[in-house]
């Protein structure tokens, strides 16, 4: 008799995906035919993302079964995963973490497939067309799609926005509990947390009133809630990416004993101040800004105008130093840091003193880009939130916006790798931090106006005011030049060092 | 050479001190027994040296390498603790292979030779959740040994395990410690204790060593 029954459970087991693609194919049928009634009622035309949108955006289908089964996933892979045999073998709680997405993704796939699947199979029959139907543009739909056909110019554009919104979502439930297991380690409060989050996700819809629907799991999973709660999309991502990030950080502690987290603390406040006065410079810039004529790109413009021998203001030279000083300052210490502690020891190794050093300056270049491209995705995102237009025009500069990006990432990179350059020769040579800070201050006096009129000192030229005067290949090709002059030197100093 | 250094640890359970202030060195190429009634901390101890938990106050390294600090879970140890839990409708081959990819340094037959060694058939196509208290006892120690480990920190290695087993196992142990390995081991038995070179006994929150006897041998 329980032979029977192990045995049914097996097969059940076996056929899970047939047995989940089957209950959303009926569903879906049943909205199918939802749709088909209400647009003939007024005479509209559909098309096949009505159905595939409709499918995807159906909170009955997300609250009811998508996420009990990605529940019911996340926690069976945390909590069989989470034993010593495995931790020891990863080494840290953070590599557990990630280990454990990867393997909820691997399962958590199939389900998406199979939804995205059926959401397209449900479509045969219906005409297809790349544009928005009759039926998603009228006002009828606002009951099933929302104001997805409004907000968003193409259907198809709207179905990956769905599909990456609940990726991202999802991943960050996994991430959630895992952390939450990792935390508490007690398997029936772990369980309980589980059940709060399927009642918060089934009462949340229905219970939230608007203001704080984004407190709503739900509100995370469809299209429709989304913008609904958030109205403009791009914030409700910058939540998600919020919660991210917080997650992240945190995870970032968890191998840390508490008694230690106070001194990791201290020894990144240098940086946290440096990032704390970098992202006030662009807040307070976007503010200021007019939301009736300026654009996101402005903010990324007025923020990094720095300055020249021809335009000059305080704000935006102090601003300057703090961000490209301050970040050439911060890499200083590292390669003192480099050079004295743990340099001599190393360079034995290397014998080479050119592999020695590009071994470690390899890292700061790949940090810098990084860095530069995260403070212009900073100014786009927050002057996004504070309600500036978001096209790629430029108002305050008659300058296309890829001679903007151009000249802030590629100037802006070959601008500040000559200041490192600097700084590690001064450093080289003295072996001593606060040389640097000499250097950098010289460099402060050369942005002063008047003094680098025909733009050929290498000082200040990522100063999107340059492009006022010069074109901003004429810095690259000056900046370049440098560079290689400054790396010659150093390469020079490197042989002469050995024959010491 | 010392590989595990305890350093003025001490630790306590919402006012049950457990440890207060041990110190303990640990050398390479010895074995280590660990013993006191139950209840004293001896998985405790392990666990702290292990990294899942952490002491209140002092310091454990490994290698030179604090953990809590500069490490989490120390490298290259094997190691029991608690009751293993092993994904109940795999195979015990399935279970070990699966910890084995973490790492992907042994190939399946060296997981093979692994489950022999200690008398486990490979072949059987048994799911871990029928398996003998003793048959789990010995995939633990499988999964602590495969991987060649450096130094195993063994929670009652020998829990559950037969006259012939055990003696096997111990056997294992021996020839680990000639090939240079580490181990740390605890027991309530008497003559596990006897393949120990050093015997910690918990008395009072402190560590007493109690074998050899001081003044006692070849010192
Ligand atoms: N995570 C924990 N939270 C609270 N108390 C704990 C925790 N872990 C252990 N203890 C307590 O610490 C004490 C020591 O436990 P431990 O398991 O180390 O004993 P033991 O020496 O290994 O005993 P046994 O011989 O029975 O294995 C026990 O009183 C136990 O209740
Ligand atoms: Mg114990």
């Amino acid at each position: 008799m329980s032979n029977v029954a192990e045995h049914l459970k097996d097969i059940l087991i076996k056929f899970r995906w047939i047995v989940i693609g089957i209950v959303i194919y009926f569903y879906g049928i049943l909205l199918k035919n939802e749709i088909f009634s209400n647009a003939s009622k007024d005479g509209l035309m559909i098309n096949s993302w009505d159905v595939s949108l409709y499918l995807l955006n159906d909170i009955y289908i997300i609250v009811y079964f998508i996420v009990p089964i990605v529940l019911f996933i996340s926690a069976t892979i945390v909590l069989s995963d989470f034993n010593y045999m495995t931790l020891i073998r990863l080494g840290t709680t953070k590599k557990w973490v990630f280990r454990s997405l990867r393997r909820f993704w691997s399962k958590t796939s199939i389900l998406l497939l199979i939804l995205v699947f059926m959401s397209f199979y449900l479509t045969i029959g219906v005409p297809f067309s790349w544009d928005w139907s009759q039926y998603s543009k009228s006002n009828i739909s606002h009951d099933t799609l929302g104001e997805i056909g409004l907000v968003f110019t193409a259907p198809f554009v709207a179905f990956l926005f769905q599909l990456g919104l609940l990726v991202l979502a999802i991943s960050i439930l996994h991430i959630f509990l895992s952390l939450f297991y990792v935390t508490i380690k007690k398997r029936n409060i772990f369980l309980i947390m589980c059940a709060i989050l399927f009642l918060g996700s089934v009462v949340g819809f229905k219970l939230f009133p608007e203001e704080y629907a984004f407190l709503s799991p739900t509100t995370y999973f469809t299209l429709k809630n989304f913008i609904d709660s958030f109205n403009y999309p791009l914030i409700g991502l910058v939540v998600l990416i919020g919660l991210f990030i917080i997650f992240y950080l945190y995870i970032l502690l968890l191998d840390i004993n508490k008694r230690h987290y106070f001194q990791s603390i201290k020894s990144y406040l240098p940086h946290g101040i440096y990032l704390i006065l970098c992202l006030t410079g662009i807040v307070s810039i976007s503010i200021s800004a007019d939301p009736s004529k300026d654009t996101i790109l402005d903010v990324l413009v007025l923020s990094f105008q720095g300055s020249n021998s021809e335009s000059f203001s305080y704000f935006s030279f102090f601003y300057y130093s703090i961000v490209f000083f301050g970040l050439t300052y911060l890499i200083n210490l590292d390669i003192s840091r480099e050079i004295e502690q743990i340099g001599y020891y190393k360079i034995i190794r290397y014998r080479n003193l050119e592999k020695w050093f590009w071994s470690w300056f390899r890292k700061f270049l790949l940090k810098v880009i990084f860095f530069l491209l995260l403070l212009g995705m900073f100014s786009i995102i927050i002057g996004a939130i504070v309600g500036l237009k978001t096209n790629f025009d430029v108002t305050v500069l008659y300058v296309d916006w890829y001679t903007i990006l151009y000249h802030f990432i590629i100037n802006g990179f070959l601008q500040i790798t000559f200041y490192i350059l600097s700084v590690f020769i001064i450093s080289w040579g003295k072996r001593e931090a606060s040389y640097g800070l000499i250097l950098i201050s010289i460099f402060m006096v050369l942005m002063l106006p008047g003094i680098n009129q025909q733009g050929v000192i290498p000082v200040g030229l990522n100063s999107l005011v340059n492009l006022l005067e010069h074109s901003p290949y004429r810095i690259t090709l000056v900046l370049l030049i440098a560079n290689i002059m400054i790396y010659l030197l150093i390469k020079y100093l490197f042989t002469k060092s050995f024959k010491n | 050479m010392t590989i595990i250094s305890i350093k003025d640890v001490s630790k306590s359970f919402k006012g049950n001190v457990l440890f207060e202030n041990i110190n303990l060195d640990i050398r390479k190429g010895q074995i280590y027994g660990f013993v006191g009634p139950n209840g004293s901390g001896k998985s405790v101890l392990f666990k702290m040296i292990c990294g899942f938990i952490f002491p209140d106050s002092g310091e454990i390294s490994i290698d030179g390498l604090e953990i809590g600090k500069d490490k989490r879970f120390p490298e290259n140890f094997g190691v029991i603790i608690d009751r293993p839990g092993y994904i109940a409708s795999k195979t015990g081959f399935e279970n070990l292979k699966e910890l084995a990819m973490i790492r992907g340094n042994i190939s399946d037959k060296e997981v093979v030779e692994t489950m022999e060694m200690v008398g486990l058939d490979a072949q059987s196509s048994q799911k871990t959740k029928n398996y003998s208290l003793g048959m789990k006892q010995k995939l633990a120690i499988c999964q602590a040994i495969m991987e060649k480990q450096e130094v195993l920190v063994l929670d009652e290695p020998f829990n559950a395990l037969d006259v012939d087993s055990v003696k096997k196992v111990r056997d294992l142990l021996l020839r680990f410690k000639e090939e240079g390995r580490t181990i740390l081991l605890t027991s309530h038995n008497q003559d596990d204790i006897k393949i120990c070179d050093e015997v910690y006994r918990i008395n009072r929150s402190k560590l007493e060593l109690t074998l050899p006897l001081i003044g006692d041998s070849h010192s």
